[in-house]
């Protein structure tokens, strides 16, 4: 199915307010294609400002970089700024909260349990010595290593893809473990010690079975499976 | 806040038990496994053809210990992927620790059960080759 300028398209949303609802019921919205190129987040911003200012959803940046808008679209995570209506070929696309979280209302979900994992593994470069000099350097080749891991913008995408995460309240997650891995992996980062402690944990590297679902669900088109078995082989290595 | 990660943290930390050990002897039981089973399908089939497997011919076959060997190495790796796997399962979906306990407790049993019948099974063939009317 090509879009032309000027089709309608159904957006089938989700809807539920944690203090009014129940149950989660769907809502159909009609939405007009205004130009090629248009995205999921101008749909829902058309629906919002044009017809039913109730509905809610996080965005901010609406580029690809905050992380903000996570969404489950036709069955598949993405984040609604990055993905053309003209590449999902349906004239009617079903949108839900991320799975796996608990809904506050309708698009948006609480996060504290995700941000809570991710503070877990100590995201931040961890110092013991003084800097060398004015600043830590890194050469092209160290630096090259984290190509693939520090572009992630915790849209939460992987791991509410993730059956282990559905399954396991306590597993860490593919995201929390990708962005250890972009500090475990980093040639500055002194805090390497303390931080394999803390995901060598059956709920940490080992809770990850390979099912690899997080993959396709990455925007950034990163690859969280790999991350973790790096994440793994540095445990294992360290210790024998 | 800062308590609230604190004790967020701690659930991650001095359980002492990694599961790593588990989730890589899994792997490799897994790849032992498939060697064993290739080997098992072949002779089975193609090592001596025209040999049907009879109850005569295997009993032969376990009289002797190697093959005993063979078989309980199988036995050991089988229970043990197997087993391990359904303890990922628990570990995966069972969140309280009454019925963790108890699923552990049952399926522990459940492997030692096996172990000793595959034992009492395999251990005392010693007929010699064609000894049986099968
Ligand atoms: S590969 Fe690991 S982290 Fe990714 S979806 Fe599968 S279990 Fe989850
Ligand atoms: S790894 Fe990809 S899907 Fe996961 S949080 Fe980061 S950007 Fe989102
Ligand atoms: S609005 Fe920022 S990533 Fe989509």
């Amino acid at each position: 199915m090509s879009l032309a300028v000027g089709d309608k398209i159904i957006f089938k949303i989700q809807r539920f307010s944690s203090d009014a609802d129940k149950k989660e019921h769907y809502e159909d919205y009609e939405v007009e294609y205004r130009k090629d190129g248009m995205m999921i987040l101008d749909g829902l911003n058309q629906i919002r400002w044009e017809q039913d200012g109730t509905l809610s959803y996080r965005r901010s940046c609406r580029e690809g970089v905050c992380g903000s808008d996570g969404m489950n679209i036709n069955g598949i995570n993405m984040v609604s700024c990055m993905t053309h209506i003209s590449d999902l070929k349906s004239s009617v696309i079903t949108i839900r909260p991320l799975p796996g979280f608990p809904i506050v209302k309708d698009l948006v979900c609480d996060m504290t349990d995700f941000f809570n994992k991710y503070y877990v593994v100590k995201p931040y470069l961890i110092e013991k010595t003084p800097p060398p000099g004015e600043e830590r350097l890194q050469s092209i080749e160290d630096r090259n290593k984290l190509n693939g891991i520090y572009e992630c913008i915790l849209c939460a995408c992987c791991s509410s893809s993730c059956p282990s995460y559905w399954a396991d309240p306590d597993y860490l997650g593919p995201s929390a473990l990708i962005n250890a891995a972009r500090f475990v992996l980093d040639s500055r980062d002194e805090g390497k010690d303390e931080r394999l402690d803390i995901l060598n944990d059956k709920h940490g590297v080992w809770r990850c079975h390979t099912i690899m679902n997080c993959i396709p669900a990455c925007p950034k088109e990163l690859n969280p499976t790999k991350a973790i078995a790096e994440l793994q082989q540095t445990i294992v290595s360290r210790k024998y | 806040m800062a308590t609230a990660i604190r004790g967020f943290i701690d659930r991650y930390n001095g359980s002492g038990k990694t599961g790593a050990f588990n989730w890589f002897f899994q792997r490799i039981s897994g790849v032992i496994l498939l060697v064993l089973i290739v080997g098992h399908f072949y002779i089975e089939h193609f090592y001596a053809p025209g040999t049907i497997p009879t109850y005569n011919v295997v009993a032969g076959r376990l009289a002797s210990l190697g093959w005993k060997l063979f078989d309980l190495t199988f036995v050991i790796f089988a229970l043990w992927h197997g087993i391990n796997g359904i303890f990922e399962f628990i570990d995966d979906y069972v969140h309280s620790n009454g019925w963790r306990l108890f699923l552990r407790a049952l399926f522990w049993f459940v492997g030692i059960l096996y172990l000793v019948l595959a034992l009492l099974t395999i251990l005392p063939f010693s007929v010699p080759q064609g000894g049986i009317n099968g």
